[in-house]
């Protein structure tokens, strides 16, 4: 259970989480998938001496989420991005997340009596917002990522990532 | 002459262009494709990268790999410090579930287990329950479980019996344990309450099928 990062991975997270989302029952491991979110570095200009923002694209992969930034319950893990150490000639500020969207566990559950606990969840596209103020070059914002995935039936255990966020100043 | 010369001249003109076309169209596609490529990166369980591209192939464990099989022993806390081995629940049929606070359905199917806890402990059965996530804490953990309404055992994960069981990255995960410690069913998400049922009721009644008698279960 420690770390997950591969880079290089292009296609097939979409349709395996999807097929996921539609299986009813318990799961064999052969038929987990395990893709669950992307980060899609994007070209980023940002006026150089200026307070801007650099948007960070994340990818939650179909049939998939993750909490959001404040879920509803101290027991589950938010979603978070902590920048590292600056970056020489840039100033990065605070984050800024998206709202979540409301979520249950619900399926059969509720014909079977329990509700189960109302989350707060990112899915598909979610930008994080970071405050920054660069001279003018190329910069990399540095920091981790953590986040927890769940599919529409279970739950992957907390990871957190290494995530380089270049953008250029001018 | 001239003229035929001319029209297969204009032919082979033709075909080398369409040719140097779709080389060129192929070349710009590869271009995009490994560009594209270099700028995405998908996160994937440690371990467990899809194989030769393919997202959709099992993961390195290759599938259930624990029933039939001897259920791996532990010996574990409880919440209260006491310890706890499989074996000391040799010859009853155990549910071993594996578990976190984090995990919305895990504590969507406890409530459930509790209840069949109960509906089956006269044929001895009985639920271990495996937190995986003790860094937050006793209390945590135990009010967590005293929310969800269990009173099985609640066992606290160490670095041993989540490999033993095959690395348990995805919860809930259940392992369905035969009066002869044998595996019977392993199943890894939230399963509807009838599944869960008709998997204890493979274990509780394994004796009594061995001997030729109807198996004493309760009416769901």
């Amino acid at each position: 259970m420690t770390a997950w990062l591969l880079a290089g991975l292009l296609s097939g997270a979409g349709p395996a989480g999807q097929q996921m989302g539609e299986l009813q029952g318990g799961l064999s491991r052969a038929e987990r998938t395990h893709a669950t979110v992307s980060y899609v570095p994007e070209p980023t200009i940002v006026p150089a001496g200026r307070r801007s923002v650099v948007e960070i694209h994340l990818r939650v992969e179909p049939g998939y989420h993750v909490n959001s930034h404040v879920p509803r319950s101290e027991l589950l893990i938010p979603t978070t991005f902590a920048l590292d150490a600056e970056e020489t000639g840039a100033k990065a500020g605070a984050v800024e997340y998206p709202a979540g969207k409301s979520y249950r566990f619900a399926s059969d559950a509720a014909e079977a009596g329990s509700a189960g606990e109302m989350l707060d969840v990112y899915t598909g596209a979610v930008v994080l917002r970071v405050s920054v103020t660069a001279e003018a070059g190329e910069h990399v914002l540095r920091g981790v990522l953590r986040y927890q995935a769940c599919d529409q039936r279970a739950c992957y255990p907390p990871q957190k990532l290494a995530l380089l966020v270049p953008f250029t100043a001018r | 002459m001239k003229r035929m010369a001319l029209m297969v001249s204009m032919m082979v003109v033709g075909i080398a262009i369409m040719l140097w076309a779709g080389w060129h169209n192929l070349a710009d596609r590869r271009r995009a494709m490994q560009q594209a490529a270099a700028n995405h990166v998908t996160l994937t369980p440690d371990g467990q990268a899809p194989k030769d591209g393919d997202a959709t192939a099992p993961g390195g464990d290759g599938g259930a790999k624990l029933v039939g099989k001897t259920a791996p022993a532990f010996t574990l806390k409880t919440l209260e410090g006491k310890k706890v081995s499989l074996a000391d629940y040799k010859g009853r049929p155990v549910l071993v579930n594996f578990w976190a606070t984090w995990c919305a359905p895990c504590k969507l199917e406890m409530p459930w287990l509790e209840a069949f806890r109960k509906q089956y402990q006269a044929q001895g059965f009985e639920i271990l329950a495996i937190n995986e996530d003790p860094e937050v804490g006793k209390d945590k953990i135990a009010s967590t479980a005293q929310k969800t309404g269990v009173s099985f055992p609640i066992l606290l994960s160490d670095d041993k019996v989540s490999p033993a069981y095959g690395g348990v990255d995805y919860l809930p995960m259940s392992f369905y344990v035969d009066r002869g410690g044998v595996v019977r069913e392993e199943t890894a998400g939230l399963a509807s309450k009838d599944e869960v049922e008709a998997d204890i009721k493979k274990i509780v009644g394994t004796r009594t099928a061995m001997q030729g008698e109807p198996p004493a279960l309760s009416a769901r």
